[in-house]
């Protein structure tokens, strides 16, 4: 494909390398940011970045706890508030 | 058009955006959405807040005459003290935060029950939830579940969009510390385990993933637990209060599956839309009564409308006071906003007669201005 980033043919000269210090999932998530990034003079710092920081998003994207009780079964507080 | 800035000594009190104030009967309470506390204060301070908001220390005193000038010193000095506002120059560009309440999902959160004769097609509820955008699930297990089985209910949400899943377990022998820890490392979606009928009260400290667990000698045998309000889960952030302007915080796009297989509002409620087995999830929620109690604001439930809380409770609409009456207050729930304390009904029934009890506990004198009862 020819808007690919991660074929090889279409990364820009100054990225060289990038990729390979990529893991394989990191590889395979990141196109679109690299895609939107690649013409920029910071591209590698910013793509790199956004790469470090996704287990700390994820985190917090993929596995928050709801916030509010689902259901409301127990009729004393864990750890009672003072209100 | 900006207006002129104003001279140090006009100064006035502006309250940070994320802590609201919301007037109850008796007393009030600062709603901090961001620090996610509710702190009491004396409905005189509610009243300087709003409706002298904006106003400089001198104007407000003068607006009481100065019978006031120490109390309303000592307000101000709470505030800041307690860091719920500032003092600054040119309030109004200090907006409001926008309450406005959206959600891209058509279900938010959901209620699977399971007993010994449930009989689930687990891939397919998940799969259903999915298609609705479920992103919370709460599965209530009210009957002790083999690990085997626990496992494969959990395997079944592995690869969904859920974000979240609470597991309500009963307890059993073989629930230790350690399988806990064990299925919360295994299923990363599950944030929180709540153990019931268990032999002693014991929370575990939290694991590295931030899960919590906890042991609980409460027995949650059915559905008819449910609905319990108690500060244990009042929710101040900025989700439930905005949601709580315009819509029911326990019913608002929520989907329960009862341990049958019927899919209701809450598994609490006798309506059911359908058995899961037969009728797709998305056929039950167009079901036009489906989403009708969805709206069902606080500032609607009698009583409730009057409580300084009713922003952050998050309310019960199967258990109430008065079953006939859709708008009556959580049976479940024993707060007098009128008197401001919580009570045993024997207790509240005892103390109707009474005089109201003065507002020792408050932090600042209640009601001490003028207009204000």
């Amino acid at each position: 494909m020819a808007d690919d980033p991660t074929d090889p043919d279409d990364r820009p000269a100054g990225n060289a390398g990038l990729f390979e210090r990529l893991s394989p999932e990191g590889r395979r998530l990141v196109p679109v940011t690299f895609r939107s990034l690649h013409t920029s003079k910071t591209a590698e710092a910013t793509f790199l970045r956004l790469v470090e920081s996704r287990p700390y998003r994820a985190k917090g994207y993929a596995c928050s706890p709801f916030r509010k009780p689902i259901s409301k079964c127990f009729g004393t507080p864990a750890g009672e508030d003072d209100v | 058009m900006t207006s002129e800035p104003r001279a140090p000594a006009e100064r006035v009190f502006t309250l940070f955006a994320s802590c609201i104030p919301v007037r109850g009967a008796r007393r009030s309470v600062i709603c901090d959405l961001q620090r996610q506390s509710t702190q009491p204060i004396p409905n005189g301070l509610y009243e300087i807040l709003t409706m002298h908001a904006g106003k400089a220390v001198a104007e407000i005193k003068n607006v009481y005459d100065h019978q006031y000038d120490e109390e309303i010193d000592e307000y101000f000095e709470f505030l800041l003290g307690h860091e719920f506002g500032f003092w600054c120059a040119d309030p109004e560009r200090f907006p409001a935060l926008d309450l406005t309440w959206e959600a891209p999902e058509r279900i938010t959160n959901a209620i699977l029950d399971v007993d010994r004769h449930s009989d689930h097609d687990y891939e397919k509820i998940f799969s259903e939830l999915d298609d609705l955008g479920c992103k919370a699930l709460e599965l209530r297990c009210f009957e002790p579940v083999p690990l085997p089985e626990l496992r494969r209910i959990l395997s079944a949400a592995r690869h969904g969009r859920l974000r979240s899943i609470d597991l309500l377990a009963a307890y059993a022998p073989e629930l230790t510390q350690e399988a806990l820890e064990s299925l919360a490392s295994e299923y990363r979606r599950i944030s929180n385990i709540a153990v019931h009928s268990s032999p002693e009260d014991r929370a575990l400290p939290p694991y590295r993933t931030g899960v919590t667990a906890a042991y609980r000698r409460e027995v949650v045998d059915s559905p008819r637990c449910c609905g319990q309000i108690h500060p244990g889960y009042f929710v101040t952030n900025i989700e439930t209060f905005a949601e709580a302007q315009k819509h029911n915080t326990c019913l608002n796009r929520k989907l329960a599956i009862d341990a049958r297989g019927e899919i209701k509002n809450c598994p609490s409620m006798a309506r059911s839309f359908g058995n899961a087995r037969q009728v797709p999830l998305h056929s039950a929620l167009a079901h036009r009564d489906f989403a009708a109690l969805w709206a069902i604001n606080k500032d609607q439930i009698a009583i409730c409308k009057d409580c300084e809380f009713r922003y952050v409770c998050t309310d019960c609409r199967a258990y109430l006071a008065d079953a006939a009456d859709l708008y009556s207050k959580p049976s479940k729930c024993t707060y007098d906003p009128y008197t401001a304390e919580w009570q045993t009904p024997a207790e509240r029934q005892t103390q109707a007669a009474a005089p109201a009890p003065g507002d020792a506990a408050l932090p600042l004198p209640a009601g001490i201005l003028k207009g204000v009862s």
